[in-house]
């Protein structure tokens, strides 16, 4: 699954460990969803797109 | 509680906790020297005795509730891996039980001895309560959906 969440955060200066912590997840975790490593699960997608105030479709896809 | 959770990391190499911080090693030390003091001192035997038994129990609940707190805090990704490993070594952990149980009951047959169930019965018993484990276990996930 491809996603846009490095460009989203460097859209709201967001640092990864500022964004860790708003999704109460690991820095780690953040890079390897960044790097398209990691899939997240539905509630931390949900959870993405309340961050950035956009809808999932608009930050992952297939 | 004494130790606190961000002292410490999920081990990587067997189970429990991990040093992440200094002061978790300032924790394991203290408990050390309390130990080595324990015994150094002038007391009745019974005394230090008790006195380890007490310290052994408050090290248990004080471990027992960093290891929750600690685990609890990782994330869906940092789950999956711990949820992946624990397989692994289960996997390969009954494995290894089979492969010595086959050994011991092999080698028992062919110097015509019945196996030893000091040796049999551990590793038989351990192969049967751990598969009573994952059944029951699949059976509340199953209910819980």
């Amino acid at each position: 699954m491809k996603n846009h969440l490095k460009e989203m955060r460097a859209k709201h200066a967001m640092t990864q460990e500022e964004l860790a912590r708003r999704l109460k997840v690991s820095r780690q975790t953040v890079i390897a969803i960044e790097t398209g490593r990691y899939d997240p699960s539905l509630p931390l997608a949900f959870r993405i797109s309340k961050v950035f105030k956009l809808p999932i479709e608009k930050i992952f896809s297939g | 509680m004494i130790g606190k959770p961000e002292w410490f990391r999920p081990r990587k190499f067997g189970w429990g906790l991990g040093i992440r911080t200094k002061e978790a090693i300032f924790y394991i030390a203290a408990i050390i020297a309390i130990v080595f003091l324990l015994v150094a001192l002038p007391l009745p035997h019974e005394v230090k005795l008790i006195g380890i038994a007490v310290l052994i129990l408050i090290i248990l609940a004080d471990t027992v509730h960093i290891m929750m707190k600690v685990y609890s805090r990782l994330d869906e990704r940092e789950q999956k891996h711990q949820l992946l490993a624990e397989t692994n070594a289960s996997y390969i952990g009954v494995a290894v039980l089979v492969l010595n149980l086959a050994y011991f009951i092999i080698t028992a047959s062919f110097a015509n001895q019945e196996p030893d169930p000091m040796i049999v019965f551990p590793i038989l018993s351990t192969l049967v309560v751990m598969a009573l484990v994952k059944g029951a276990t699949l059976l509340y996930v199953e209910r819980k959906g």
